[in-house]
């Protein structure tokens, strides 16, 4: 493996874990978590984890929802749908 | 104070026995580019340096006025607490982990039978999901074990689609930092270990009770 592929990976395995702590932990207060798939660019390198701190949001809502049997929730993250390429 | 993700001025707003650094917005639907998330660390980078562990929170978390946010906070006091005093002196160290292929070799899958080829492939993705978790499993009992003396609590995350990625986080006492860095820099990566980054200290992202 080249040195440039090297630092290449490397560089995406940090990007992409600031990505996954940022977007997918922490702690939730309350309020909205307001996340708009949009701008896919600037998150290219870590698109997948990204995507999936999302459908993490999602999937807490619908068990939520199972559990409460409300429709809404503040903690339910708006989606937009992505821009076309 | 350091600028928030809407290129405000972070303040301090107290609610009992927390204090929360807050931004105002304009807009709150805050679409997460990369700069607003290095920036949402960078906060919590910067809170961690006063000498204090904070508990970071989740990016995008927003309230209609400072009075909604405090009611929040008051009703979360005791969980915030908790939580606090669970690490108040540690911080997080996550080791980044991209696993070597583990996806198992299996038969070919037959296109001429739809059912039997969705069947194959069901079965070939449940195989690789347990075969990285097998691998993590070995990967993380080896490095935690290298770092053991220094290590106040554990959480891990194993990540088998697209590509296999186990992230370890550990709490360790700010005093231990270089001594654990030392340990992983010396550490020889077995073969299941395709690359491994060091990451931290950072604030506690993974170590956060879930919300009530």
């Amino acid at each position: 493996m080249s040195a440039d592929k090297r630092v290449a990976d490397t560089e995406e395995l940090v990007l992409s874990d600031l990505l996954n702590r940022v977007l997918d932990r922490g702690v939730v207060i309350a309020g909205t978590v307001t996340i708009a798939v949009a701008n896919i660019d600037l998150v290219r390198v870590g698109l997948n984890i990204f995507i999936a701190a999302v459908e993490t949001e999602v999937r807490k809502a619908a068990e939520r929802e199972r559990t409460r049997g409300s429709l809404f929730n503040a903690d339910i993250p708006v989606l937009h749908p992505p821009r076309e390429q | 104070m350091p600028r928030g993700v809407g290129g405000g001025p972070v303040r301090a707003l107290r609610a009992g026995a927390v204090t929360a650094w807050v931004e105002s917005v304009s807009d709150r639907s805050l679409v997460p580019t990369l700069d607003r998330v290095r920036t949402h660390d960078a906060v919590a980078d910067a809170a961690l340096a006063m000498g204090v562990t904070p508990l970071p929170v989740r990016f995008g978390q927003t309230f209609e006025s400072d009075d909604e946010c405090l009611e929040a906070l008051r009703a979360q006091e005791p969980r915030l607490v908790r939580d606090l005093e669970r690490v108040d002196g540690l911080v997080e160290m996550r080791l980044v982990i991209a696993l070597a292929d583990a996806r198992p070799t299996d038969a070919e899958i037959d296109p001429d039978t739809p059912g039997r080829a969705y069947m194959q492939r069901l079965l070939r993705t449940r195989g690789t999901e347990q075969s990285v978790h097998a691998t993590a499993a070995t990967v993380r009992a080896q490095l935690s074990a290298l770092v053991q003396p220094y290590i106040h609590g554990e959480e891990f995350v194993i990540a088998s689609s697209p590509t296999a990625v186990l992230t370890l986080s550990h709490l360790v006492a700010r005093g231990d930092v270089a001594s654990y860095r030392a340990a992983m820099n010396a550490a020889t990566p077995g073969a299941h270990v395709a690359r491994m980054v060091v990451c931290g200290p950072v604030a506690p992202y993974q170590f956060v009770s879930p919300p009530a």
